[in-house]
């Protein structure tokens, strides 16, 4: 009798030994825990109507205009936040829409974000997941507003 | 010491000299030495030294008289027929170069190993270089009524996300 | 005669054949023929493949004689000739598919030297059973490998020579030929208790 429940706790040690071995990596923190992105949100009105182009777009409005052939870029808004992994930021955009950005993964210089863009009454225009080198920016467009239509360009650091 | 350190330091390939006969006489005494010490070693300087003797003494083989005596009239025949096989040489094979090179096999092997777990990884992890303009759009999702459009334009650094929207949104 | 090594003689016979003589040449074949056929014969190991690499050997010397320049002798020559069809045999062989070892074929009785005497301690190296063990050790050895140490142990060239004959570096020799060893030695190892 006290072999046999010898050899029971030693099968125990064992069955712990190796949950140890092969469980606890699981629940080790992987790669970007604790670290939170910036996050910018430009809101652009773009449209073919005067107005010309915003000077507060910097940098952005050369591509913009190499991207699109609207007459008029206007910037509405330009919110920054920060989210940690999988945690969301959102900004309210023209039009009771609603913009959501979560970073998924987070990696020295890039990351993984989940933009969806909600329509008013909360329906989903699109829902997006985009790999951002650090200094990037995606946009993210199409949704009409007044004459023209919106375009978010999203960047995270 | 452990029969294992005597493969170190060149001593395994000293040892196979010394059974050969082909070990300087100034290393001699050190191998005597190690070998009074090491019974492994021993054993296998005797089994180097039969297989050579063995070799020397017990594989030559000539023609017999039947061959020896076609042989001529055959090498004759073949040059005088153009029977000069201009065949190309056949390739070692892996095998061979890994015998001729056992590090570069066991460089390989670890190479293929990292590759491997390396790959693995990677496919679990959710990183892979992202192109030129630093955005990669992983994966898009529009309302059942909507279109999407993904595109660079040229020229221009910006990767776009457009929607078309149903007019009824 | 066979065997004989005259490398004076040779030169001449040489320098006949090169230019067309066909009966120096004649004389050269029989004077290397059994020592071309045993050096194909350890490598290949068979008797009809090392048959026809021998003669293909000096069917491939004669073609070659003109750009012989005599930095090396006949049988070196020849050496590096022999050796190299019968590596590319082997390979051929090989790549084909599996051949059964045939202790027939491998050990011959026919053409055999007797080196030892009956009674000699050391005549038990004669028997089939050290024969059938080495062979198989040798049928391991990759082809290069197995040149290497047929010229080494069964035709006792140097370094050098060897060097020549396989196209290749000292240093390169010198390892083929620790290699060879040790898988010979690993195949005699579990045996040498049943052999002392």
């Amino acid at each position: 009798m006290r072999s046999s429940r010898a050899s029971f706790g030693q099968g125990l040690r064992w069955r712990f030994l190796l949950l140890g071995i092969f469980g606890v990596p699981l629940f080790l923190p992987g790669p970007g825990w604790g670290q939170a992105v910036s996050l910018q949100a430009q809101v652009i009105y773009a449209a073919n109507q005067s107005g010309g182009v915003d000077s507060r777009l910097g940098n952005l409005a050369e591509n913009l205009q190499k991207t699109f052939r609207y007459s008029m870029y206007q910037l509405l808004d330009a919110p920054k936040g920060s989210a940690a992994l999988n945690q969301t930021w959102s900004v309210t955009l023209p039009d009771s829409r609603l913009l959501e950005i979560t970073p998924t993964a987070i990696q020295e210089g890039q990351y993984n974000l989940t933009v969806h863009v909600h329509g008013s009454g909360g329906k989903s225009l699109v829902n997006t997941v985009v790999r951002l080198r650090r200094g990037s920016t995606v946009l993210v467009g199409g949704s009409s507003y007044q004459q023209g239509v919106l375009i978010i360009a999203i960047s995270a650091n | 010491m452990a029969h294992w350190l005597h493969r170190l330091g060149g001593r395994g390939r000293r040892l196979a000299a010394y059974a050969a006969g082909e070990l300087p006489p100034a290393e001699r005494s050190s191998v005597e030495i190690a070998l009074a010490a090491c019974p492994v070693c021993r054993r296998e300087v005797e089994a180097c030294r039969l297989a050579s003797l063995a070799l020397r003494k017990s594989s030559r083989v000539g023609l017999t008289a039947e061959e020896a005596a076609a042989f001529l009239p055959e090498v004759n025949r073949r040059i005088d027929h153009g029977q000069v096989r201009a065949t190309r040489p056949a390739r070692p094979d892996l095998r061979e170069i890994l015998w001729d090179h056992p590090r570069l096999g066991l460089a390989s092997a670890f190479a293929a190993a990292l590759m491997i777990v390396g790959l693995t990884l990677s496919q679990w992890g959710p990183f892979v270089t992202t192109p030129g303009n630093g955005v990669e759009v992983v994966s898009v999702d529009v309302d059942e009524d909507g279109s999407v459009m993904v595109f660079e334009a040229p020229g221009s650094t910006l990767k776009v996300i457009w929607v078309f929207e149903n007019s009824s949104s | 005669m066979p065997g004989s090594e005259e490398p004076g003689a040779d030169r001449a016979l040489v320098e006949r054949a090169a230019r067309g003589d066909r009966e120096a040449f004649g004389l050269l074949v029989r004077r290397h023929q059994d020592r071309v056929f045993n050096v194909a014969y350890q490598v290949v190991r068979n008797r009809e493949d090392a048959l026809d690499v021998a003669q293909d050997a000096f069917v491939k010397a004669f073609a070659s004689l003109p750009s012989f320049k005599g930095e090396a002798s006949f049988s070196t020559w020849t050496h590096r000739i022999v050796v190299n069809l019968a590596i590319d045999c082997l390979r051929r062989r090989r790549r084909a598919g599996p051949t059964e070892y045939d202790d027939r074929k491998a050990a011959p009785e026919e053409g055999e030297a007797r080196l030892a005497a009956p009674d000699d301690p050391q005549s038990a190296l004669e028997t089939r059973q050290i024969r059938s063990i080495l062979a198989r050790g040798i049928e391991a050895l990759p082809p290069l490998h197995r040149a290497v140490l047929i010229l080494r142990e069964v035709e006792g060239l140097s370094y050098e020579e060897i060097a020549r004959a396989v196209g290749c570096s000292l240093g390169t020799v010198m390892s083929r030929l620790f290699h060879a060893r040790r898988k010979l030695q690993k195949v005699m190892e579990p045996n040498l208790d049943d052999l002392r």
